[in-house]
């Protein structure tokens, strides 16, 4: 299982003031607190985690077919810290154990997390698009997605299409037909992104 | 505070965060701050600190778990506000 997060740095700075009284301490721990102030780049911190988060929620949510807001349910494991560009961490929360890949530069952080560490064939791209109101985005990253299954599988992409189920899940079909492949979308200011998995269950 | 009150008093928090102003104009308990609203899931975090320093409650990790509706807002700030 998988999801994925993008995070538009300079959106990030302009939307959301992570230095308001109590912003942190409603979605990160202690710990995670700690991190984020000692790092060199503060805000880069922050949206590293936050990324984090956000791509274990979209698999919890996913897993357990139910929407919920709890950040702090989600937890890093501090022993992964010292890795901090292109951070593979581990997170905890219940029962599972995820593994989380960030690909950070100056513009955007894109984030995946993996809840087994199985190798399957998984397949991702972040891109820079045009135009940064939200049904363009939507629509860029689908587009991008397909394309891509459409090269990999040798099919036309107009047989393709994305469908959400009743909890918001996409699912990728082929002529109608639900294809096997787990998939995951993001969007945020000038930057979109996916991650596909072959679903060999 | 009654429910056309405790409505109208979401809507003045939510609107500087909203990305679809159809969905804002159309706002029923029902509506989702995400999926209909499409703010972003980062400032749902503000949305939360907004209800708290305009309602004078604090709203633990548990209780926030709902805000992701209007009607799931609602049910938090009544809780609060009847238990103080």
């Amino acid at each position: 299982m998988i999801g994925n997060d993008i995070v538009d740095l300079q959106l990030a700075q302009k939307e959301s003031n992570w230095k308001r009284p109590r912003f942190l301490q409603k979605i990160f721990t202690e710990e995670e607190q700690d991190f984020i102030h000692a790092a060199p780049n503060k805000d880069t911190a922050v949206w590293l985690l936050w990324s984090g988060k956000e791509s274990v929620y979209k698999i919890i949510a996913r897993l357990q077919k139910r929407r919920f807001f709890a950040p702090k349910k989600i937890v890093f494991c501090t022993d992964d810290f010292s890795r901090r560009e292109n951070l593979t961490a581990k997170v905890v929360s219940t029962e599972h154990t995820f593994f989380i890949q960030s690909v950070v530069t100056d513009t955007h952080i894109h984030t995946i997390a993996q809840l087994d560490n199985h190798k399957k064939t998984l397949s991702a791209d972040c891109f820079y698009i045009a135009q940064n109101d939200y049904k363009t985005q939507g629509q860029s990253t689908r587009k991008h997605l397909l394309k891509n299954y459409a090269e990999m599988n040798k099919l036309s992409d107009t047989d393709l299409s994305i469908q959400k189920d009743e909890w918001k899940i996409p699912h990728l079909y082929y002529k109608n037909k639900k294809q096997a492949v787990i998939i995951s979308m993001a969007h945020h200011g000038y930057y979109g992104g996916y991650v596909l998995m072959m679903d060999d269950k | 505070m009654n429910k056309t009150e405790l409505i109208d008093a979401l809507k003045e928090i939510v609107q500087p965060y909203i990305q679809d102003e159809a969905a804002f104009q159309n706002l029923t308990e029902d509506t989702s701050f995400i999926d209909d609203l499409k703010i972003n899931s980062a400032n749902l975090v503000d949305i939360v600190l907004d209800v708290e320093d305009k309602f004078d409650i604090l709203i633990e990790d548990d209780a926030m778990e709902n805000m992701l509706t209007v009607k799931g807002a609602m049910g938090i700030i009544s809780n609060k506000i009847n238990t103080k």
